[in-house]
């Protein structure tokens, strides 16, 4: 069984804000069972008395709340050791505060320092502990906690004060929060001792497996990129473009050496036969014209030899030397005269006595050689064409070959370069490589070792599981039963276990959490049970007091027949007027439970205004025709109202203790008379006085 | 009969005739005209193999490779139509190898006024007849005189590697000229000898033919 503290008394000492009277310095005040009320207004410390209720409980130390649970490592963080000290003007050096609490069968006295939350002294069921150092205190302090709670650590009673005791200002939700329900109820069920212990070591543990996995994940995918880059590079990439791109061009490079040569052979063999031609054309014509000066000689004795020399070229083909005529027409008609006997020059007739002795034109020697020529002339002309083709073909393959070898320069001294970084890049590679399989192997046991805790885990939560699943029944009649008469709409509890996984990977293990989800009837629809498992779709209110009758069932369920203890901020904060007799109703229920309980404290700090949430807490609504309009029917276990003779002593009046505001200095009579209003609707007892 | 058609047509004929008028034209200020058709051939042949030396445009970079010593067989109808309108005369006609007809050339009477106008307006005018007249005292006090059959001897001509009836390539898809390779040996070798000396390597060249022929 689990023991809840039950504060009994608080004393604050030299802290300027609790100043008390000249009678009774500071604040001392007796909770007694039942119904406690801290009355104040804006600004006399109600917020800072109940903070300092926790902390003297906690110590410098809680859980993270709300959004910041979730699926965050279970441990205690550390709270603002200098919270109270910063309100003190005199930096609150001396100020103590003193809670005496029960915890199960012991008696708790606690003294600690507001100027940094230290334990200066600590007695337990009267026996105080030797003054130490503050942290060896707080460590005897938390041993003697987790030792009379029947809790397995301190962390998990300042969770359960945090998520069950103490409903303040931040409003902590149990109902809506599924992460914090699980850790409550896994505190709540079964055995309190080593499984609790294993179950938080194994929540962190894989909390932490999963962020390891996934840090190490990010580099392995981050190198994994940068592997696959480089062997890119290598393999697929740059490298065997560039060296095919080269194979290419050296391929054209030797065609076009082939081509380049075999041009030039034809152009050679061209430039030869043509050269060799114009030699046998020459020599032709020089035979020829040989021949012809002798037939000139002995035709034309008085012609000197360069005028011989002339016609004979011309005979031999050669043209007319002195104007250059080359025609087949010029030819025939120096020809024909000569034919005729006539001078080629003039048309003169030719003496008889000159005739040659042999006709020139008629011989077979002459004709042929004239063929010759004729044929070699042929051949030439012939071939002027191919050579030229063959030049310009060899002058374009070489162009093209001085481009090629250009780009082929080109390619290879981009290989180079790529060739003199291979080694760096395979280098990077084989590096990338070995620290891609260590990293991959460190994946894999991380792996293999989140499996290993997921088995255990799993077995805790199923077990865990099936107990709040045993007692989920009474959990739920003992949810109902509080939650009846305070809202307007049927409200059930249903046992609804979450199953999800832990962190943030997907396809991991599936675990069931505990989870009660509660369920309203619609406004709408009053015979449909509809559930609402959303924070959101419930008002502020409803919420509240939903949660406040979970945290009741718990508590109920966790200390059956022990005294246990709620303490809330303001619960009027967001109610309206048919709701807060109905709001307080619950709270008397709670407070003032039987089955030997009787010792149940409930703690709420209210403001003096007209809400009436005081007198409604004592029982007291003064106005009980809209009471009887609002409250549905009056409960069986409803306690009755609070004597008015008893009142005073559930009262801690911060009117008379605290400090006065500026307002209450100005206002005080008024304060005053709405205070006695509220406390005592029903009329001022002879010696009430707060 | 066939006349020779335009395809036959001289490349760079002006050229030609511009190189044949200089060299006749500096032949004549020696005293050494007529020259001979071998002869003029012969001349035309060195400075196109040795342009190189003078900084000079050579014509042609190839001659064929038939007969003791070169010929342009195509270039010889223009020197021939050069005498025949008046730039050149033919001072003589002989009968040279195989006794065939060959003509002597004198420079005709617009020859010279032809000559002081080119060298007046070009450079490379200048160059050319510079070189010409190098060759042309160089190779006709001595060996020319009597021999224009420098083909054993010439070491671009008398390659052995190439055949006769194969054309002999000294700048014109090549660029093996021996000619030049043995001028300039023989100025780096007499350069050893004696370093201050200016050498000419077309006169070296034509040394070396003049002892080479009288070897033969």
């Amino acid at each position: 069984m689990i023991n809840f503290p039950v504060l009994t008394r608080v004393r604050v000492l030299d802290f300027a804000m609790y100043a008390g009277t000249d009678a009774k310095p500071g604040l001392d005040h007796i909770f007694v069972p039942g119904v406690n009320v801290i009355v104040g207004i804006n600004g006399l410390g109600k917020t800072t008395l109940l903070t300092m209720l926790l902390r003297a409980l906690t110590g410098a130390t809680d859980v993270p709340g709300n959004d910041d649970l979730g699926d965050r490592r279970r441990r205690i963080v550390p709270a603002d050791r200098f919270w109270f000290r910063r309100r003190a003007p005199d930096d609150a050096v001396n100020a103590k505060v003193t809670i005496w609490f029960s915890l199960g069968d012991h008696e708790f006295e606690v003294t600690r320092s507001l100027a940094n939350l230290d334990v200066v002294e600590l007695s337990v069921d009267q026996q105080p502990f030797p003054t130490a150092r503050g942290n060896e205190m707080e460590a005897t302090y938390r041993d003697q906690v987790v030792a009379a709670s029947g809790l397995s650590s301190f962390e998990d009673f300042v969770f359960l004060i945090r998520y069950i005791v103490f409903y303040l200002e931040d409003r902590r939700s149990l109902v809506w929060d599924a992460a914090a329900q699980g850790d409550v109820l896994g505190i709540l069920v079964g055995d309190h001792g080593e499984r609790r212990g294993q179950y938080v070591d194994l929540f962190n543990e894989l909390l932490s497996k999963d962020s390891e996995y996934r840090n190490v994940h990010a580099v392995v995918y981050k190198r994994r990129k940068e592997f696959d880059k480089q062997t890119s590079t290598i393999e697929g990439g740059q490298i065997e473009r560039l060296v095919q791109l080269v194979e290419e061009r050296r391929k054209d490079l030797k065609a076009l050496i082939v081509r380049k040569n075999e041009l030039a052979q034809t152009r050679d063999q061209l430039r030869e036969q043509m050269e060799n031609r114009r030699q046998e054309i020459h020599e032709g014509r020089a035979a020829l014209a040989t021949q012809l000066n002798n037939f000139y000689e002995s035709f034309f004795p008085q012609l000197d030899s360069p005028a011989r020399y002339l016609l004979a070229y011309f005979e031999a083909g050669a043209g007319c030397l002195v104007c250059g005529t080359q025609t087949p027409e010029a030819t025939e008609r120096v020809t024909s005269k000569l034919y005729m006997n006539t001078c080629p020059v003039c048309g003169s007739p030719i003496e008889e006595g000159h005739r040659p002795a042999n006709d020139p034109h008629a011989g077979e020697e002459i004709e042929q050689q004239r063929e010759g020529i004729a044929a070699a002339e042929a051949d030439l002309a012939a071939m002027e064409q191919p050579l030229r083709g063959a030049e310009q073909g060899y002058s374009s393959t070489a162009a093209e070959l001085v481009s090629i070898t250009s780009q082929l320069a080109s390619l290879e001294g981009q290989l180079k370069a790529l060739g003199d970084s291979l080694p760096n890049v395979i280098e990077r590679r084989d590096e990338l490589n070995k620290t891609l399989i260590t990293f991959e192997a460190a994946l894999n046991q991380l792996e293999v070792e989140r499996i290993e805790l997921a088995g255990q885990f799993r077995q805790l939560t199923e077990a865990i599981d099936q107990e709040v699943r045993a007692i989920s029944g009474q959990i739920e009649q003992a949810f109902a039963k509080y939650i009846r008469g305070f809202l307007a709409e049927q409200c059930e509890i249903k046992y609804t276990p979450r199953v999800r996984r832990l962190g943030q990977r997907a396809n991991t293990d599936l675990f069931t959490f505990p989870h009660f989800i509660p369920a309203l009837t619609s406004g709408v629809h009053r015979n449909i049970t509809t559930v609402r498992e959303a924070g959101q779709s419930v008002s502020e209110s409803q919420k509240e007091f939903i949660d406040l009758a979970f945290r009741m069932a718990l508590l109920e369920l966790a200390a059956p027949n022990a005294p246990t203890m709620l303490i809330l901020e303001t619960p009027e904060a967001s109610l309206d007027s048919v709701f807060v007799p109905r709001a307080a109703d619950l709270l008397r229920r709670f407070a003032t439970r039987l089955n030997g309980a009787h010792e149940t404290r409930l703690i709420a700090s209210s403001n003096v205004n007209r809400e009436q949430m005081i007198p409604a807490l004592f029982g007291a609504y003064p106005d009980q025709r809209f009471y009887g309009q609002v409250v549905d029917e009056t409960a069986i276990d409803m306690p009755p109202m609070i004597p008015i003779a008893e009142r005073a002593s559930h009262v801690l009046d911060l009117l008379t203790i605290a400090v006065p505001t500026r307002a209450l200095e100005r206002f005080r009579a008024a304060y005053e008379e709405e205070r006695d209003q509220a406390i005592y609707p029903d009329g001022q007892p002879g010696n009430a006085q707060a | 009969m066939s006349m020779a058609t335009a395809s036959s047509r001289l490349d760079s004929a002006g050229m030609w005739k511009a190189w044949v008028v200089l060299c006749i034209a500096e032949a004549r200020r020696m005293g050494l005209t007529p020259v001979a058709t071998s002869q003029l051939h012969v001349i035309l042949y060195l400075a196109n193999t040795l342009a190189d030396l003078f900084y000079v445009t050579r014509v042609r970079g190839r001659v064929l490779k038939r007969g003791d010593y070169p010929f342009f067989p195509d270039v010889q109808r223009e020197v021939d139509r050069l005498a025949f309108t008046g730039v050149l005369v033919i001072e003589h006609v002989e009968f040279g190898a195989k006794g065939q007809m060959a003509a002597h050339y004198g420079l005709g009477p617009q020859g010279a006024e032809i000559c002081k106008a080119m060298l007046a307006h070009s450079g490379e005018a200048q160059r050319t007849a510079r070189l010409l007249r190098e060759l042309v005292s160089a190779c006709f006090g001595r060996f020319l005189n009597a021999r224009a059959d420098i083909g054993a001897v010439d070491a671009n001509y008398g390659n052995a590697a190439v055949a006769l009836g194969e054309v002999v390539d000294f700048s014109e898809w090549n660029i093996d000229n021996k000619n030049v390779e043995v001028a300039r040996y023989l100025i780096d070798h007499l350069r050893k000898l004696r370093p201050d000396a200016q050498r000419d390597g077309v006169r070296l060249y034509c040394d070396y033919l003049d002892r080479a022929m009288a070897e033969t």
